[in-house]
């Protein structure tokens, strides 16, 4: 084991030589990137406590707000694979321009700030909205709902699947898809058998990726869904009311949705990354 | 050219497009409100030649009436620039406990006063209470006829709330606290509490649900009310017996570096100008 890791070391040394003096400058930029994201992780366990670890789970708002995180991050990662697998596909497959240049407006979430988000939502299914009216007739209302912090999830997250998905689609060889349709597959076909299978680790990346930015979501959910311990607080938008009181719970509940969450799903990632690349 | 580099420029060219479209449809915006500004951003007034620049750290709730006591202040001291920054009260503590350059913490609550004495940020007397606030009930003009603080939970109305982790949050629980113990409205917290659809982080943003129609009624300051879009909201008033009154300290920080431009401004504030510009914004003179 610590052959290998001086192995590794020295492989690195010596790709760094080989790149010559520039190439000591970008190994050192890059271990210095790392070590500030150590430090930052450091820091934050550092700022966790016993006792603010005690409190946090002493308090029945943060297991219900663990439990809604967790429940509105499924409902919206199955409603993401359903909307954006099929997207994906077309995406991946039409030659059409035009669709090809409206496609870059699927991605506007990813760019966009938390207060654009929150504020285009409540204009588009506030209770004021065309919508919102609509819907309020039966009795139903999306802001301050549990239904809000998924509408949330999704409206952010979907890009981030469909990129990933549609991306992996248009690794599959032409080849196999020719071979497929001279056999009669139709396009549905295609898809399910051909398709989905070959790149399954990419799905498998993508939902985890919509999973992962699913449970950080916090400024749009705050404004659209609200913070309603039981209804629609997450864990995220809790951090934040925790902070306002108490720093030593904030960070204690921060850095247990970092390890046992969002660590893990990374992780996990990574896997599915290599398998996809080495495959 | 790849197909891909042109459809990246249509794109964009066609989302700028869009903006320009947007821009030109939007509707003339009547009299500019001061509560759609951010409470978390700092506001940097003009800067003279050279002048002492001054930081205070202030409530959210103090947003409109410092600004204005800011530029009044700056007008009389033309060598002293004053740098405000909002935000939570205890975000404020935060920021001072993690070592911000600051010169004045003016908090919306005496607990947090007390809590950057006890930790030595600011000096034992130093703390002046320099005004009272009020909370306040206010009501989307949507809601028609406006309910009556007494029938405020019965209505089947969506209510907005601070969380109890903010100031106006834990006044907001004492005021139903007060209510329960006069005993002339039983039930009332509890029907109350079940209304509340959600608890805000901040005051401003229940202020901000009930402007926009998302919520019916919020609770905020009288300073809130004050700068809310006339337009767009009622205001209901809460009956004295239970009403909670809040302090508001101000201070100098014991490692600001300048002592005497912080201590003008505080000055000013106290002084019979400043008190003037502190009723203006819904809050009143300490008695």
């Amino acid at each position: 084991m610590k052959r290998m890791r001086s192995s590794n070391t020295n492989k690195a040394a010596s790709a760094a030589r080989k790149m010559g003096g520039f190439g000591h400058f970008l190994r050192a930029a890059a271990l210095l990137n790392i070590g500030g994201m150590a430090f930052v992780i450091v820091s934050l366990l550092r700022k966790t406590t016993a006792s603010g670890l005690n409190e946090l789970f002493a308090s029945a708002d943060t297991w219900v707000s663990i439990q809604l995180s967790l429940v509105s991050v499924a409902f919206s990662a199955v409603l993401i694979v359903l909307i954006g697998t099929p997207v994906a596909y077309y995406l991946a497959k039409t030659k059409s321009r035009t669709i090809h240049t409206l496609s870059n407006f699927i991605y506007l979430p990813m760019v966009f700030p938390p207060a654009v988000t929150g504020l285009a939502l409540l204009s588009a299914f506030g209770r004021n909205s065309f919508v919102g009216q609509q819907l309020e007739m039966f009795n139903f209302m999306l802001p301050f709902s549990f239904a809000g912090v998924v509408l949330v999830q999704v409206f952010v997250s979907l890009p981030f699947f469909i990129q990933i998905v549609s991306n992996g689609f248009m690794t599959v060889d032409h080849s196999i898809d020719e071979a497929a349709r001279l056999y009669g597959a139709d396009e549905r076909q295609l898809l399910m058998h051909i398709y989905i299978p070959m790149v399954r680790p990419a799905i498998y990346s993508g939902i985890i990726m919509a999973m992962l930015r699913s449970a950080g979501e916090f400024g749009a959910t705050i404004m659209f869904a609200g913070n309603l311990a039981g209804k629609t607080q997450t864990v995220t938008t809790r951090i934040y009311s925790l902070f306002q009181q108490d720093i030593g719970q904030a960070a204690a509940l921060a850095a247990v949705q970092l390890f046992v969450f969002i660590l893990p799903l990374f992780i996990l990632r990574l896997q599915f990354n290599a398998s996809e690349r080495y495959a | 050219m790849t197909r891909w580099k042109r459809g990246l420029w249509i794109g964009s060219i066609l989302l700028l497009c869009a903006v320009f479209a947007l821009a030109g449809c939007a509707k003339p915006a009547e009299a500019p409100t001061d509560s759609t500004e951010s409470p978390m951003e700092p506001t940097t007034e003009p800067v003279a030649a050279k002048p002492t620049e001054i930081t205070v750290l202030a409530a959210a709730s103090l947003t409109e009436a410092f600004t204005e006591m800011a530029e009044s202040f700056e007008a009389a001291h033309e060598d002293i620039s004053v740098v405000l920054s909002f935000a939570g009260s205890q975000e404020c503590v935060a920021q001072i406990e993690s070592g911000v350059a600051a010169d004045i913490f003016a908090s919306a609550n005496t607990k947090y006063m007390d809590t950057v004495v006890a930790e030595a940020y600011v000096e034992e007397d130093a703390p002046v209470i320099f005004a009272n606030n009020k909370l306040v009930i206010v009501c989307s003009k949507s809601i028609d006829p406006v309910p009556a603080f007494e029938s405020l939970a019965e209505d089947g109305l969506m209510l907005v709330i601070a969380d109890e982790t903010v100031p106006v949050g834990k006044y907001t629980l004492a005021m139903l606290d007060n209510v329960t113990a006069a005993g002339n409205l039983p039930g009332y917290a509890d029907t109350f509490l079940e209304a509340v659809v959600s608890k805000e982080t901040n005051v401003k943003l229940v202020l901000s649900k009930v402007e926009m129609g998302e919520a019916d009624c919020g609770i905020v300051y009288t300073s809130d009310a004050v700068s809310a879009d006339q337009d767009a909201v009622v205001t209901v008033d809460i009956p004295a017996e239970y009403n909670v009154v809040a302090t508001y300290p101000i201070a100098p920080l014991a490692a600001s570096e300048n002592k005497e431009a912080a201590q003008a401004f505080i000055d000013y504030i106290l002084s019979e100008e400043g008190s003037g510009i502190v009723m203006k914004y819904g809050l009143s003179k300490p008695e």
